[in-house]
């Protein structure tokens, strides 16, 4: 097992490397210009020339590529071009940001989903089966934003249920600590519900599957058959093998959990990645573009190796060498 | 129980669709509030669309960041009136030389970077060094090209020195004044990334406090202001970046202001009693431009025509309700230079079929389109993606001009390939937008010398022109400097390189409960240091 880790970690760096290096021709190549915020006739032509100087953009553009990879392989990630401070700092202001609303829809996404697929495959073809599935995939259809919104305008503006936007509350620094957790509590429910509500109706829809295709297994039926009680049958046998799938899916989403929603960042004003990256992408704001690169790349690559790890561990009839 | 929950999901949703036709929010309350006095105390929040790029003069080039900096956490060296003339802020009084070359200031010495340090002559030398300084890639550079040198000659004594006179040189020097204590050991190479910018220590009415990226700055009231503190306790700025999201938390209540409400919801916050709404003018205006190097438009009475045949107030009541009016010049209309005697051309379609008739352009084959040797009127009408407005401007005008028998094919790019295009002059017409300042400066624009430049992307040329945007820019009073613009805007009135659409009306919509607001074109915060709350609507602990 600790080889096959061994080995597919060392395949994935030169992996890594190509998809550097695909990001940073890629997004050249898309026509504009990063300085173009400095454009206005206000502003003298010499000075969009320094800055495109300390930029290094006027460098031939294979000369831009080795510099940049030399760099990396320091662990340098660069200077934003747009926001103009270092981009490590960006990001290790705006990863927790994300990673705390997308762990929390994450959990939503799991607990709900497999929750309802569970008595979705129990109650097979019942009108509480059929009922879910609908209302599964109506949730599903919605769009994140106007879901996002329709929730704002009754919880924040018709009820005053819940804040509208943003991590915590203007005064939260005077409140006490357990009112400060409170705060940030309330300000993360309707995100987060946005967020993980929808990949909930298709986890639901695969624990579903999968616990159907288990339940009609030889062993479940010896369970039943020895006179163990259904919940125990369903919840302690047939569930913990029917997940397997669904571990599959973790591994997945796990680039997801750091590069994070940009709608549902931008509709609840979430300072996260989403935001960052999309906003970098229009700016051209080369560095941040290529790290977020960089960064999603190793978590799909983390991702898929964490999930087929996991999946060896969980499963006895699967072995790697 | 699941087929329960499940209706308890669906049910307020429809409900919500339902409700979400409703609007406005609470009523205030009929009290007797004319009795109220100002008081000092609470904080306000103010709504961002989006956040700053830095707090510091040298490296930001965004202007909301620029209105923060200029009236709440620094002090300029002057500052526009709301007559539009300069006052000074940092400065006591000014002196010319008799020859106008130097300008001799007198400082306050009453004012402290809020770290205590005084601020002195040093703090405005060390700035305008670094302003001039090339390795910086100060946006403004341009302005000072006229500015030799900066000697200190006091305390709070500084000197001026100009290679020569000209109109601008106080306007010019419309400042922000940085800390050289703080900022002198921060290479201009690295001023980009300096810790300061996002912390930053300045030296006006309200004191930084902190700023969380993407999320908030929190300013306070700074308590030893030699002109007495501001009445607010705080001023909270939080990110939103959303235009719905920004607008339902000023509805909610949570945000008191919001800068450019939405056009269709101005109405709805006019008439809600909770909410007050304040305009002001853009500073700019709405334009189409022509590519006189395209034969199509290379003669001035097609231009003409394509004005006249242009509803321009109908485009404004349509798409903005009328918020905004229809202007004739290029120049903003609050500005002291702006033509007022000079009406904007007409909506005159009858006319404008003339005139086309007149350059050998007629509906020959009867398909309701002009054309001429045999080839249709038909041009690409050119503008950037990301602003509704823009793209809704574009398709009124096709209608408009379809009426005169002209073909406009509209498009959008996106912004940064929109300027690619136009500034390398492959377009035929464009729509786009100019932020000007209330001085005149057509140097970039419409001097020929800068065709080859990127923002005379009309190819404009005409040498009077030429000579009174030379001459213009020397005179060194306005009096003397009227007359010139006066026949700069005439000339340009005729020959419409540009059609000039409409300056555009911007609205702030603010909760109630924040009193004593005065907004105008120069900024969100003109005058935030005499806002205040009464005592019962304060809402924060603090």
């Amino acid at each position: 097992m600790i080889r096959y880790i061994v080995r597919r970690v060392l395949v994935s760096i030169p992996l890594i490397w190509a998809l550097a290096t695909l990001t940073f021709f890629i997004i050249r190549l898309a026509p504009g210009d990063p300085l173009a915020m400095y454009y206005s006739p206000e502003i003298d032509p010499a000075v969009m020339e320094t800055i495109r100087v300390r930029l290094g953009l006027d460098q031939p553009l294979h000369v831009q590529y080795v510099k940049w990879i030399v760099s990396l392989a320091q662990g340098e990630l660069g200077v934003s071009f747009s926001h103009h401070r270092p981009v490590a700092d960006i990001l290790v202001e705006a990863i927790p940001n994300t990673l705390v609303l997308t762990v929390w829809a994450l959990v939503l996404d799991l607990v709900v989903g497999v929750l309802i697929g569970v008595i979705s495959a129990i109650r097979q073809y019942s009108w509480t089966d059929n009922l879910i599935t609908v209302g599964a995939l109506f949730v599903y259809s919605m769009p994140s934003f106007w879901l996002g919104l329709m929730l704002i305008i009754l919880f924040s503006l018709k009820l005053g249920w819940l804040p509208a936007s943003q991590m915590e509350s203007v005064d939260a620094e005077y409140m006490t600590a357990a009112g400060r957790f409170w705060d940030r509590a309330l300000h993360l429910v309707m995100p987060v519900f946005v967020l993980g509500i929808a990949s909930a109706a298709s986890v639901a829809r695969y624990m579903r599957g999968s616990l159907l295709e288990v339940i009609r297994q030889d062993y479940i039926r010896t369970a039943r058959a020895k006179g163990l009680p259904e919940s125990m049958v369903v919840f302690k046998h047939a569930l913990l093998n029917a997940l397997i799938p669904i571990i599959t899916l973790l591994g997945l989403y796990l680039p997801f959990l750091m590069s994070g929603s940009v709608i549902t960042e931008t509709i609840f004003a979430w300072p996260g990645m989403g935001r960052v990256t999309v906003g970098a992408i229009f700016a051209r704001d080369y560095p941040i573009v290529m790290a977020m690169n960089l960064v999603a790349g190793v978590m799909v690559v983390a991702g898929n190796l964490l999930a087929d790890v996991l999946y060896g561990v969980v499963d006895p009839r699967i072995r790697y060498d | 129980m699941t087929r329960l929950a499940h209706w308890r999901a669906v049910w307020p949703l429809a409900a919500t669709l339902a409700l979400a036709g409703c609007g406005g929010g609470p009523a205030a309350e009929g009290e007797n509030e004319a009795a109220l006095e100002p008081v000092a105390g609470g904080t306000c929040v103010v709504g961002l669309f989006s956040d700053y790029d830095s707090l510091n003069e040298f490296v930001s080039t965004d202007a909301n960041a620029t209105d923060v900096m200029e009236n709440l956490l620094y002090m300029p060296l002057l500052r526009w009136n709301a007559d539009i003339e300069l006052e000074g802020r940092l400065a006591k009084s000014w002196e010319f030389s008799d020859d106008g070359r130097d300008v001799t200031m007198e400082l306050r010495d009453d004012i402290r970077w809020h770290d205590g340090v005084p601020t002195t002559a040093d703090d405005v030398a060390f700035s305008f060094e670094r302003f001039r300084d090339p390795a910086l890639g100060y946006p403004d550079q341009g302005a000072l090209r006229y500015l030799e040198s900066v000697e200190v000659l006091g305390l709070h004594r500084v000197r001026f020195h100009f290679t020569q006179p000209y109109a601008d040189q106080l306007a010019h020097l419309r400042k922000v004044i940085m800390p050289k204590h703080l900022l002198e050991g921060t290479p201009s190479a690295e001023m980009e990334s300096a810790p300061f910018n996002r912390n930053p220590v300045g030296n006006g009415p309200f004191k930084f406090v902190r700023w969380r990226q993407q999320q908030e700055v929190v300013l306070e009231a700074n308590e030893d202001f030699p002109d007495g503190r501001p009445r607010l306790d705080r001023i909270v700025i939080r990110t939103i970046p959303d235009q719905t999201a920004i607008e339902t938390a000023l509805r909610s209540g949570q945000v008191d202001v919001v800068d450019r409400l939405r056009y269709e919801t101005i109405d709805s916050f006019r008439r809600d009693s909770a909410f007050q709404v304040l305009g002001y003018e853009q500073r700019g205006y709405q334009f189409v431009g022509w590519n006189l190097r395209d034969p199509l438009f290379a003669d001035e009475r097609v231009r003409l025509a394509m004005t006249l045949a242009i509803n321009r107030q109908r485009i404004l009541d349509a798409l903005v309700f009328g918020e905004g009016k229809v202007t004739a010049n290029p120049v903003m209309s609050l500005s002291p230079f702006y033509a007022d005697d000079i009406d904007p051309h007409p909506y005159a379609p009858d006319s404008a079929k003339a005139l086309l008739a007149e350059v050998g352009w007629s509906d020959t084959n009867g398909d309701g389109v002009l054309d001429k040797d045999g080839k249709p009127f038909e041009f690409t009408l050119v503008t950037n993606l990301g602003n509704q407005l823009r793209e809704d401007t574009l398709v009124m005008i096709q209608d408009d001009l379809k009426r005169v028998g002209v073909t406009v094919v509209p498009e959008v790019r996106e912004w940064s390939i929109f300027l690619d295009e136009v500034t390398h002059k492959r377009f035929q017409a464009f729509h786009m937008a100019w932020q000007t300042d209330f001085i005149v400066n057509p140097y970039d624009t419409f001097h020929s010398d800068a065709i080859e430049g990127k923002y005379n992307i009309c190819s404009y040329s005409n040498p009077r022109v030429d000579a009174l945007i030379d001459e213009g820019l020397l005179q060194r009073t306005r009096e003397a400097a009227m007359p010139i613009w006066h026949e700069y805007q005439e000339i340009l009135h005729r020959e419409q390189p540009y059609t000039i659409l409409f300056e555009l009306r911007y609205s702030v919509g603010a909760s109630k409960r924040i009193r004593g607001m005065e907004i105008d074109a120069r900024g969100t915060f003109v005058n935030a240091e005499e806002w205040w709350i009464a005592l019962k609507d304060r809402k924060y602990a603090s």
